[in-house]
């Protein structure tokens, strides 16, 4: 059950990286998985893929932040004056009373549960302001004190659709497929699958924060679904001390004498490789457990942001409310990157429900709270990266399941809305200070350049060199609408 | 325009070979243009100049015309993938008719000008204007083709073939069928078969394979000391008798039926039902009782239509009930016509859903008419009899009935529900390559405990039982009546007595009243009667109760006042005190108001007839003659045997599942599988007592459909044995038979086998979601994966590190030559736990351990583990002791234990 190519690179690997570079690679190559089982068709295309990028990549790691519960496009990247020129009105009383009829509400919309949110009628004026920033000129609701600074690097869709405008489409931003549908493998999971690992220290796909609720994907959004488990997301706490499940083997257990334990197994299955020389599940074995034991020591010293200086404390908001929790994590994903993780996701806003984000009352209340608490790490994280000269092979990705409704909901809300929302990018490969796409004038529907979500994952996947359709596994069609286009707009 | 250029091309071309020196300007001109439009139309890749059927013709017919007019589907007739078949036609005749554009059917039809024929193809976009042209171009060219044989027809597929069985030949090697058959193959291959296992692997992989958990020393002891085939075979027998087999194996089929426990979100269910373990303990109980395989598909899909009256069989249909999804009726129904496919028939009905079966024998239509069996069912919650409570559980079912009896099944055009095909419903049928039958379902009657469950006896019973415990709790308060009591606390206390005698008058006359009913034979008068004198008490019922809540409000109010200073609490009790009077004000005028005969039902009667559909459905799937479902069978039998299947695909035996190398074992497995009567157990036997089951295990081999190797090969544990295997061997486990769900937080806590854990999308179990816990969604064979998370939870989990503590410590008491003699207890701990002995090295590397770790754990400079609790029980302060306890979860960790060889 080993292709040809794994055995390759695992032959590579020992000539070249000696023992550590065996870890990962026959590992790879154990992947005894559904997708080389069901090769009993004639197509064509696919193959299992060799570790390698298809194409010269632009980035070499991906830190995806997402906003649960759906941040509202028109308090953050997308000013809508006539918003505040036809306040209180309904839509249907303003020049644009189209959008709210637009055949693209039928089109676009496919509801979870029917006649649950509605079209709300009545313009609500922005509750924000906005200003020019940077070089650029880059427009960016005046709630956001720090993400100004680095706006330069900042390449915003303002024209993104979806189709669930209840909040399953968290999982559909990361999958591409209705809730409805299923479970998909998600973005991250792909990267996983299409990239062999940059270190043999860490997890390749890391979940920071806490993942999506069970209302609105669950596990699924960090998910891998046909792909296998080994491609899953694997969700780490910040918290040094118990940062994955098992790290740790009771506080009755000295090191030294879990050293010797592992000591003596490791020697016992040098005794066993002796047997047998190529049992290639051994070997996987045997390097799962050096990985493993590397992740015991390598994990909870990587979530120890303790180490780092003060001074980049205070860059990413660590130690500080309310910035402490996401500025961590945000600091937590530039260390992983940094030691070789392919993709970090981080949840922002995660509440057991719908999410923080999900803003049907005091939504300038909530979203001020809200920004609050990133504003300053995800700042900190662009311009850490900069400085490090990470950010040319480091993604950042920003985005939010859909954004808010132009008409009000209650007092002083706004209800789910998918038919224009927008999402920020950042670093390796990514145009600098630069807007792509419009909504119309209330910020209703996407009418420029409209973008489903996977598109952006088509963006993600060329910059990082993958074509997606050569990942499909036999038995598991995709359609073209799961590819997505990458944009290339807001690409350099 | 195209065609313009066209002609031009092709005079020019000739007179330019015709006759040169006739040339004249203009026909140099269009010479050159020719030229150039040649060479356009190469780089475009197209040759109009010759037209070529193999080349440029056939391409077209493939991908636009053939998955309608092939071997699929001969629609009209007609065939367009050989040439045979465009010459012969379909029912207009000949599709091409050489020289004839306007005479040639296959024209009008793709131009779409013809007022008889419907432009094609119907679905998608028209033919480019190209592809028209070539074709045009071809047919005015002659229509020159090759002959070709007629390609394949999906009816003469392996899969579609009712299997029957050769006659093994006799050899020398083995009497046993399975080994006679693969000798057979052997012989024309060269291959000879690997030596047999020794016995103490081959004990191993038997135990693991039928129960799941390993077996002891002292049966290892046994075995090797007599591993005749006579004692190999008692074994075989008693562990196929075993609960444990039943538990082990019910667990594979858990994977193949998408066993879920109820999925939600908080305490909101959303997939799948609370009691779905009754399902989980009806395939163990199955499974036990060795119950024919035909019946239990039948079971599964039509239990209620079937044993209308037993819960013991219906509970089989939470098969169906799995799938039910609170947000879409449509998936759910779309998730069961799917997995009933490939569950039992191994086909992807799912792939006709939007279109017709791009690869397969199935037409859109027919996945509607499928989803027709399925379309009148629902899911409900009946009660139980108390007989078949668990410990814990409460006394209700979920179950699926015929509810919608009368809703026609569309056909969704693309798929889409939003856009049903209205104008032609659709009868319930399977194709007949997938073993549908022609027969028609005929509606069943209920009897009265399927249409009116709570009018059974028990479920009165349990009502009276509550209602009389309710009445001797209240009498025994009243009782207790002392001089202390208060006047509010007594008219409150004789309130609450009042009202639950006032129920069980009520209940008793409700009870008779739906008995005269249900029974039919009074006069309407009569009945009538009854039916008010239920109504009645009913009402004097509900009045007792309001004016017992008035009275315990009363008594809260009386005591907020007793107590001083808390004005919100007395507020608030005054508050609801209104309402209560308001209340009882309410039933007392409804109990005043003029007789009527309406009174609160004991519970929900549904429809008292089924369709039958489900029935038919399930007798068309578990049918002797259908030739997929023993197959199917057979091939998870084979995989979980030999960890290989025959047929390499464990849910697509379609199409595009090549005829398995070994079909004549698949089949021959199959049709004796049928003849005995559907029995597993005979089945088992035959394949694990086989010399080829018996070999040396093979490394895993590099083929899927092909194996290089017949026999067992290395695999890894799931999840489940890895735990109960640990549990096993500590003396912990608990094999208790059934029961609810248990907590996954539970999982090194609780001693039950693992299949009894919580197990749905979101809610299982840590430790088994690191071994490849099988998905819910969908699982025909679970993956096989080496991740460094399972190495964390073998060495780090509490489950291991306690268990490994206890076991240490169990041995020494036993046997204290153990401690003195560290070479004993290395033998024992290898024996028990990797079932073998150690080599010397290995035992010299262990001896080595027990020295440098005790020294260690007596140094004084050691590290704990920080800021993480400590697990139970601790280890032992004697260092000699704890040095055991981490050989023991050394050896627990060994590649040798998760492997199965």
């Amino acid at each position: 059950m080993i292709n040809q190519d794994y055995a390759r690179r695992d032959f590579l690997a020992h000539l070249g990286t000696g023992v550590s570079g065996i870890a990962l690679s026959t590992l790879l190559g154990n992947r005894f998985s559904l997708a080389e089982e069901l090769d009993v068709s004639s197509e064509p295309a696919s193959s299992p893929p060799d570790g390698n990028p298809h194409f010269k990549p632009r980035a070499k790691s991906v830190i995806w932040i997402f906003l649960v519960g759906g941040m509202s496009h028109l308090e953050s990247f997308d000013p809508k004056p006539e918003l505040n020129k036809y306040a209180g009105k309904s839509i249907s009383e303003t020049p644009y009373k189209d959008a709210a009829n637009n055949p693209l509400i039928r089109d676009n919309l496919r509801e979870f549960v029917a006649g649950l949110h509605k079209v709300q009628p009545t313009i609500y004026p922005l509750q924000a302001g906005y200003r020019a920033c940077g070089q650029s000129g880059l427009l960016m609701s005046d709630w956001f004190q720090h993400l100004p600074s680095v706006a330069d690097e900042l390449a915003i869709v303002r024209s993104m659709w979806t189709t669930d405008n209840d909040h399953g489409a968290q999982l559909q931003f990361h999958t591409g497929r209705h809730a409805l549908e299923g479970q998909f493998p998600t973005i991250g999971s792909w990267i996983r699958y299409g990239l062999a690992g940059l270190s043999d220290d860490v997890p390749q796909f890391v979940v920071l924060g806490t993942p999506l609720a069970d209302c609105c994907g669950g596990t699924g959004g960090h998910g891998s679904n046909y792909l296998g488990p080994e491609f899953a997301g694997v969700p780490l706490s910040v918290d040094r001390n118990n940062p994955l499940p098992y790290a740790s083997p009771g506080s009755s257990v000295y090191r030294e004498e879990q050293l010797g334990n592992f000591d003596l197994l490791r020697s016992l299955h040098r005794l066993a490789q002796v047997e047998s020389i190529d049992d290639a599940r051994l070997r996987a074995r045997v390097a799962s457990y050096e990985l493993a034991f590397r992740m015991q020591s390598s994990i909870p010293r990587l979530v120890d942001v303790e180490q780092e200086t003060v001074d980049t404390h205070q860059l990413y908001g660590v130690n500080t409310a309310p910035t402490d929790t996401f500025g961590r994590q945000c600091l937590v994903a530039r260390r992983l990157v940094e030691t070789g993780t392919r993709f970090v996701q981080i949840f922002h806003g995660s509440n057991g429900g719908a999410g923080a984000w999900d803003a049907h009352s005091n939504l300038e209340k909530g979203h001020r709270e809200q920004i609050a608490q990133i504003d300053k790490p995800i700042a900190g994280l662009i311009a850490d990266l900069k400085q490090r000269g990470l950010l040319d092979e480091t993604l950042v990705v920003l985005a939010t399941e859909f954004g808010r409704t132009p008409g009000a909901e209650g007092a002083n809300g706004r209800d789910h809305h998918p038919y224009g929302f927008s999402i920020a990018m950042a670093g390796g490969g990514v145009r600098k200070g630069v807007v792509h796409g419009a909504t119309d004038e209330l910020g209703f529907h996407a009418v420029e350049d409209r973008h489903y979500v996977t598109d952006v994952h088509a963006t993600v996947m060329h910059l990082m060199g993958l074509e997606g359709r050569r990942l499909e596994i036999k038995g598991r069609k995709r359609l073209d609408i799961d590819y997505g286009n990458p944009i290339t707009a807001i690409m350099s | 325009m195209i065609s313009i250029f066209h002609f031009q091309i092709r005079t020019a071309h000739c007179r330019s070979l015709r006759d040169v020196s006739r040339w004249n300007q203009s026909v140099c001109t269009v010479f050159f243009w020719a030229v150039l439009m040649i060479w356009m139309w190469h780089g475009f890749g197209y040759s109009l100049l010759a037209v070529d059927y193999s080349k440029d013709v056939k391409p077209i017919l493939q991908s636009r015309c053939v998955l309608c007019h092939g071997p699929l589907r001969s629609e009209s007739g007609l065939r367009l993938d050989f040439s045979g078949g465009i010459t012969k036609g379909g029912d207009r005749g000949p599709s091409v008719i050489a020289n004839d554009l306007a005479g040639s059917p296959l024209i009008q039809a793709i131009e779409g000008m013809s007022t008889d024929i419907k432009r094609m193809p119907e679905d998608g976009d028209p033919l480019s204007e190209t592809q028209i042209q070539i074709l045009r171009q071809w047919i005015t060219d002659g229509a020159i083709m090759p002959e070709e044989p007629e390609p394949f027809r999906p009816a003469d597929h392996w899969a579609y073939q009712i299997p029957h069985a050769i006659t093994p030949e006799p050899t020398s090697w083995s009497s046993n069928p399975i080994d006679q058959i693969i000798a057979m193959h052997q012989t024309k291959t060269g291959q000879h078969p690997l030596p047999q296992a020794d016995p103490a692997t081959l004990l191993r992989r038997l135990y693991l394979d039928l129960v799941g958990i390993p077996p002891s020393i002292e049966e290892i002891d046994q075995f090797t000391a007599n591993p005749s085939d006579e004692q190999y075979a008692t074994i075989v027998d008693r562990l196929l008798a075993s609960p444990e087999h039943a538990q082990r194996w019910a667990r594979h089929w858990m994977d193949v039926y998408r066993y879920s426990d109820w999925d939600g979100y908080g305490a909101e269910i959303r997939e799948s039902q609370p009691h779905m373990w009754r399902w989980r303990d009806w395939i163990v109980d199955s499974l036990l009782a060795d119950k024919p395989y035909d019946r239990m598909i039948t079971e599964m899909i039509a239990g209620d239509e079937l044993a209308p009256e037993d819960p013991s069989t219906i509970r089989a249909t939470g098969f169906l009930v799995r799938n039910w999804y609170k947000f879409s009726r449509n998936s759910w129904i779309e998730n069961t016509i799917e997995h009933t496919g490939k569950a039992f028939l191994a086909t992807t009905m799912n792939c006709a859903r939007c279109h017709n079966h791009m690869y397969d024998p199935i037409s859109q239509k027919d996945y509607y008419r499928f989803r027709a069996f399925l379309e009148p069912h629902d899911i409900r919650i009946d009660p139980i009899p108390s007989s078949l409570l668990s410990p814990g559980a409460t006394e209700s079912m979920a179950r699926v009935f015929d509810k919608h009896l009368t809703t026609p099944t569309h056909l969704f055009v693309r798929g889409n529900e939003k856009n049903p095909d209205t104008t032609h419903p659709l009868e319930p049928g399977l194709p007949t390559l997938l073993g549908g039958q022609a027969v028609s379902s005929s509606p069943l009657e209920l009897p009265v405990a399927a249409w009116f469950p709570h009018s059974q006896q028990f479920a009165y019973d349990a009502k009276k039982r509550d209602v009389d415990l309710a009445i001797e709790k209240a009498a025994k308060a009243v009782s207790g009546f002392t001089s202390e009591t208060t006047e509010a606390d007594r008219s409150a206390t004789i309130a609450m007595l009042n009202a639950v005698l006032k129920e069980l008058d009520f209940i008793q006359s409700r009870r008779e009243a739906e008995l005269a009913g249900i029974a039919n034979n009074l006069e309407a008068k009569e009945l009538e009667s009854m039916r008010q004198a239920a109504s009645l008490t009913e009402r004097i019922w509900r009045l007792a109760v309001a004016e017992s809540e008035l009275a315990t409000q009363t008594l809260v109010v009386a005591k907020a006042k007793a107590t001083d200073g808390k004005k919100k609490g007395l507020e608030a009790a005054e508050k609801v005190l209104v309402e209560k009077r308001a209340a009882a004000k309410k039933a007392k005028s409804a109990f005043l108001s003029s007789p009527t005969a309406e009174f609160t039902a004991s519970g929900e009667q549904y429809p008292k007839t089924s369709t039958g559909r489900r029935l038919r459905l399930a007798k068309s799937i578990a049918s002797d003659a259908n030739p997929l479902t023993a197959r199917v069978a057979m091939n998870h039998l084979w995989l979980r045997h030999f960890g290989q299947p025959i047929v390499g695909n464990m849910f697509d035996f379609g199409l595009r599942s090549p005829r398995p190398e070994y079909q004549d074992l698949l089949d021959y497995l199959s049709v004796r599988f049928v003849k005995d009567g559907w029995r597993f157990r005979d089945l088992h036997r035959l394949m694990v007592t086989s010399k080829t089951y018996r070999q040396a295990s093979a490394p895993y081999s590099t083929g899927v459909t092909h194996f290089e190797y017949v026999g067992s090969t290395i695999r890894r544990m799931e999840g489940e044995v890895v735990r109960d295997s640990v549990l096993s061997i500590s003396g912990s486990l608990d094999v208790a038979l059934g029961g609810p769900d248990i907590d996954p937080n539970q999982e090194s806590s609780n001693f039950r086998r693992s299949l009894y854990f919580r197990t749905s999308k979101e809610k299982n179990t840590v430790f088994l979601r690191q071994f490849d816990l099988a998905n819910v969604n969908e699982c025909y064979r679970r993956t096989e994966s080496i991740v460094p998370q399972q190495a964390l939870a073998l060495s780090n989990s509490e489950l291991l590190i306690s268990q490994s503590r206890r076991l240490a410590n169990r041995w020494l008491q036993k046997d204290t030559a153990l401690l003195d003699q560290p070479d004993h207890f290395i033998r024992h701990a290898f024996r028990s736990i990797l079932c073998r002995l150690p080599s010397s090295a290995e035992l010299d590397e262990c001896m080595g351990f027990l020295e440098t770790q005790t020294r260690l754990l007596s140094s004084a400079s050691l590290t704990a583990f920080p800021n993480s609790k400590p697990f139970e029980p601790a280890p032992s302060p004697d260092p000699n002791i704890r040095t055991r306890e981490n050989l023991v979860n050394v050896l627990f960790n060994h590649h040798d234990f998760v492997t199965i060889r």
